[in-house]
C-alpha cells in the first residue's frame, strides 16, 4: 500500500508537470508575430535608407582583409539605388555613377540586396576582376547582400552576408555635391598615396613600425623583423580609417587626420604620434635612385623651359631623331646622376649622360652641379657628343647648377618635386 | 495496477500537448502585386504577362544568392541585359516551341523558373566555367548573361541559346528516357574528367559534337541536339568535316588516325535524337531548327 501510494503520487506529480510545461498563458515577449515583427522592420530601415534626400556615404569593404573604398549611393523609393565614386577600380580612375535595383528582404533577419548589377559596386565581387585566367573565379571576393545590424537616422550598419565585412553608410549632408566630393576624396588620396611613395613610419618610443603599401589601402605593418600584420584602411576627406582598432605598444589606433602641414597623419587617438614619409627632401631626393624623374614644364620657369625646349628641339635637328626625352635620373653604371638626353629614331634608341651632382645643402636645400672639382664635364660619349653638338645644352647646365630650395605638397608621397632657385623666385623647375 | 498508470500517464501526454488552434489567413501577402511607382513595374508587368501567366515561370532576374551555388563567385546581371535576355528567351525559346510543337508544350514541359546570374561560374580548380544548369526539370539557370550582345549570333548561340536547348533536352530526357542504344554508340570514349583539354577537333574525330559531349553519355545526347539546333548549315558541316579528318590537338599537331568514323558516329547520334523527339515528345526537330535559324536572321524582332 505504502508502494502504491508513492507511485500515485509520483503519477500525479508527473501529470502536474507535464500540463504545467504546456500552459499557454505565458505571456508573449513581443505583442507580434516573428513575421510580422521583421516586415516592420524592413518597412522601417527602407524607410530610413530612402529618407537622406541627398544619399549616403558607404564605407565598402569587399572583405575583412581587403582595402576600403567610398562609395555614394541614394535609394528612391521607386527601388532604384544609384552609385557613384572615384577611386583606382572605376574606368580610367574618372567619377563614375550608374544604378542598379535593391531590395529589403527577409533572410539572416533583414538583408539589404543589390540584386542587379552596378559596375560601381559589384565589380568587388565579379570573379574575373582581375583580368588573368589563373584567378578566374576569386576577384576581390567583395559582398553586396548586408544584414542591417543597426540604423539611425543618419547611420546604418551593415554586415556583408557571404564574406562577412562591416560596413558603414553614413548620411551625406544636403548641401554635397557629389562629382566634387568624390573628386576630391581622388585627389586628397593621390596626393598621400602611390605606389612610389615611400613606406610610412610611425615611432613609438624607441619603437619605428613601418606602414608600407598604403596605395593598396591594405597597410603592410611590421616593427623590425617581427611577423607583419595586414591592416585595411579607407581615407577619409582628411584621414585614414582603419578597418578595426589596432594596437601597437600599448597604444590603440584606429582614425588618423592630415596636419596643416601636409608632411604627417596625426593618430585620433594619441595625438602625440604620427605616420610621417619623407622627412628631409633633399636627402630623399638622393636616396631614389631607382627614380626617373621627368621635367613638368606645365610648372618650370619660362628660362629653363626655354633652353629645355632648345635642347631637345635641336638634338632632333641634328640627329634627325623622331623625338626625344629629357629625364634626370641615377646611373648605376655611371655610379652618378645624370642628365639623360634620349633620342629614338625608329627602333633605335640613342642615350646621351651628362653626370649630374645633387648635394644636400641644408633641410629641403640642394645644390647641382654639371662640372666635377676639377671643372670638367663628364658623361658617356654619347652625352659628350651631345654636350659639344648643342651649344643651348651648356646653357641649360649651366642655368641648372644653382642651389635650390625644394618643396612638395606632401611628404606622405613626394611623387614630384620643385626645385625654386634660393634668392630667384623666377628661376624654378618641377619633376616628377 | 501499472498498466492503469501507464494508461493514464499515456491519456495525459496526450491530452497535454492538443491544442484546438484554428488556422487563421497567411500573415504574408500571398497575393501577386506588382508597386506600380517601382522603377521595373514596366518589365515585371512585361514578365508576368509574358511567362507567369501563360507558362507558370517566374523569370528571375533580380539574383538571389540563396538561390545560386554560393561555392562559386557570382554577381547579378544588369537591368538591362536582364530585359534584353527575357525578350531573347521568349522569341528564341517559348514561341519556337509554341510556333512548332505547340501552344500547351512548354507549359506542361518547361521550366517553373529561369535564374539569370550576370558573371560566368568559374572552377578554378578545373579552369571551366558553368554555362548554364537545369535543376530536376524546375529550374534552369543561365550565367554569364552580363556578356549578352544580341547582335552576335555566334556568340548568343555559344554561350545562351545553346545552352537553353541543351538544359531544355535534359528536361525533356529525365521525363522520358532516350534510347539505351544510344549511350552504347561511344561506350568507353567518355572522359568525365580530362574533357576540357580536348579540342573541337579531337572531339568530333571521335564523333563527339563538342569537348564537352564527350564528357559522359547524356551530355552527348543533348549536346547533339543543342547544336544541331542553332547551329547554321555551314558550322554544322564543319563539325562533320572537322570529324572526318584526323584530329589536331592544341599545340597544333595532327594526331594518328584512331580508325573511327566520327562523321559517321555523329549522324547515327543525331538520327537517334531526331527519332527520339519525334516518338516521345511529336517534336519535328528539322522544323524546329528551321524556325530557330529563321528567327535568329530576324532577331531584332524579338524586341518589337
Amino acid at each position: 500500500m505504502r508502494k502504491l501510494n508513492k507511485i500515485t503520487y509520483f503519477v500525479f506529480t508527473l501529470i502536474s508537470l507535464i500540463l504545467a510545461s504546456c500552459n499557454t498563458e505565458e505571456p508573449d515577449i513581443f505583442d507580434t508575430s516573428p513575421a510580422e515583427r521583421i516586415n516592420q522592420a524592413i518597412s522601417d530601415y527602407q524607410s530610413v535608407l530612402t529618407s537622406a534626400e541627398n544619399g549616403w556615404e558607404m564605407d565598402y569593404f569587399a572583405n575583412p582583409l581587403s582595402g576600403g573604398y567610398t562609395l555614394l549611393i541614394k535609394f528612391n523609393k521607386s527601388g532604384n539605388a544609384i552609385f557613384a565614386s572615384r577611386h583606382e577600380y572605376t574606368v580610367n580612375k574618372a567619377y563614375e555613377t550608374d544604378s542598379c535595383l535593391f531590395d529589403i528582404i527577409s533572410d539572416n533577419g533583414p538583408v539589404l540586396t543589390f540584386n542587379t548589377y552596378s559596375n560601381i559596386l559589384h565589380i568587388f565581387a565579379s570573379p574575373d576582376f582581375i583580368d588573368d585566367p589563373y584567378y578566374y573565379g576569386y576577384g576581390l571576393e567583395g559582398d553586396y547582400e548586408f544584414v542591417i545590424t543597426k540604423a539611425t537616422t543618419d547611420s546604418v550598419w551593415l554586415k556583408g552576408k557571404k564574406y562577412g565585412s562591416d560596413v558603414l553608410l553614413h548620411k551625406l549632408e544636403s548641401a554635397v555635391n557629389w562629382q566634387s566630393y568624390m573628386n576630391n576624396r581622388y585627389d586628397f588620396n593621390s596626393m598621400i598615396f602611390s605606389a612610389k611613395a615611400p613606406d610610412l613610419s610611425l615611432k613609438i618610443d624607441r619603437v619605428t613600425y613601418k606602414f608600407a603599401y598604403g596605395y593598396s589601402h591594405v597597410f603592410n605593418v611590421k616593427r623590425g623583423s617581427d611577423t607583419s600584420l595586414d591592416i585595411p584602411f579607407i581615407t577619409t576627406d582628411n584621414g585614414i580609417k582603419l578597418y578595426k582598432d589596432i594596437e601597437l605598444e600599448g597604444y590603440t589606433f584606429r582614425e588618423f587626420k592630415i596636419n596643416n602641414a601636409k608632411n604627417a597623419l596625426v593618430s585620433v587617438e594619441n595625438p602625440q604620434l604620427k605616420l610621417v614619409g619623407a622627412d628631409d627632401l633633399s636627402n630623399y631626393f638622393i636616396s631614389k635612385t631607382k627614380a626617373i624623374w621627368t621635367f613638368n614644364t606645365n610648372n618650370t620657369s619660362s628660362n629653363i623651359n626655354q633652353l629645355l625646349q632648345d635642347v631637345a628641339q635641336s638634338s632632333i635637328a641634328l640627329y634627325a631623331a623622331d623625338s626625344v626625352a629629357v629625364t634626370i635620373e641615377y646611373s648605376t653604371s655611371r655610379q652618378s646622376f645624370v642628365l639623360a638626353i634620349t633620342t629614338f629614331k625608329g627602333d633605335i634608341k640613342t642615350e646621351g649622360l651628362i653626370n649630374l651632382s645633387f648635394d644636400a645643402y641644408g633641410y629641403d636645400e640642394i645644390k647641382i652641379s654639371y662640372k666635377d672639382n676639377q671643372g670638367n664635364v663628364k658623361g658617356n660619349s654619347q652625352g659628350l657628343q651631345y654636350y659639344n653638338d648643342i651649344p643651348e645644352l651648356a646653357n641649360f647646365l649651366e642655368l641648372l647648377s644653382t642651389t635650390y630650395d625644394l618643396y612638395t605638397v606632401s611628404k606622405l608621397n613626394p611623387f614630384y618635386i620643385q626645385f625654386y632657385k634660393k634668392g630667384d623666385a623666377q628661376t624654378y623647375f618641377e619633376i616628377k | 495496477m501499472n498498466k492503469t498508470i501507464i494508461f493514464i500517464l499515456s491519456i495525459a501526454l496526450l491530452l497535454s500537448c492538443s491544442q484546438n488552434e484554428v488556422l487563421g489567413p497567411s500573415i504574408f501577402d500571398t497575393e501577386d502585386r506588382l508597386d506600380a511607382n517601382s522603377v521595373s513595374y514596366e518589365f515585371d508587368s512585361w514578365l508576368r504577362e509574358a511567362y507567369l501567366k501563360p507558362y507558370n515561370l517566374d523569370f528571375r532576374y533580380r539574383m538571389e544568392d540563396v538561390g545560386s551555388d554560393m561555392d562559386y563567385n557570382l554577381v547579378p546581371t544588369s537591368f538591362e541585359k536582364s530585359q534584353q535576355m527575357a525578350k531573347l528567351v521568349k522569341y528564341l525559346w517559348f514561341d519556337v516551341y509554341g510556333t512548332i510543337v505547340s501552344s500547351e508544350f512548354l507549359k506542361e514541359n518547361g521550366p517553373r523558373i529561369i535564374h539569370l546570374i550576370g558573371s560566368p561560374a568559374y572552377n578554378p580548380i578545373s579552369g571551366t566555367m558553368l554555362l548554364g544548369t537545369a535543376e530536376g526539370g524546375l529550374k534552369v539557370t543561365l550565367y554569364r548573361c552580363n556578356e549578352l550582345d544580341f547582335t552576335d549570333i555566334d556568340m548568343l548561340n555559344e554561350y545562351y541559346f545553346k545552352t537553353m536547348h541543351h538544359e531544355f533536352a535534359h528536361i525533356l530526357h529525365q521525363k522520358r528516357n532516350y534510347p539505351v542504344e544510344f549511350g552504347l554508340i561511344s561506350q568507353g570514349k567518355y572522359n568525365p574528367l580530362g574533357w576540357q583539354y580536348k579540342t573541337d577537333s579531337e572531339a568530333a574525330t571521335l564523333g563527339f559534337v563538342s569537348p564537352y559531349a564527350g564528357s559522359q553519355n547524356r551530355e552527348d545526347f543533348v549536346e547533339i541536339i543543342a547544336n544541331y539546333l542553332v547551329k547554321s548549315d555551314a558550322q554544322w558541316n564543319n563539325i562533320l568535316n572537322l570529324a572526318s579528318n584526323p584530329g589536331v590537338d592544341y599545340d597544333g599537331v595532327t594526331l594518328p588516325d584512331d580508325g573511327i568514323d566520327g562523321k559517321a558516329i555523329i549522324l547515327q547520334k543525331l538520327d537517334i535524337a531526331r527519332n527520339w523527339l519525334k516518338d516521345s515528345w511529336d517534336i519535328d526537330l528539322e522544323a524546329l531548327r528551321t524556325e530557330i535559324i529563321q528567327r535568329q536572321l530576324n532577331i531584332n524582332d524579338a524586341f518589337n
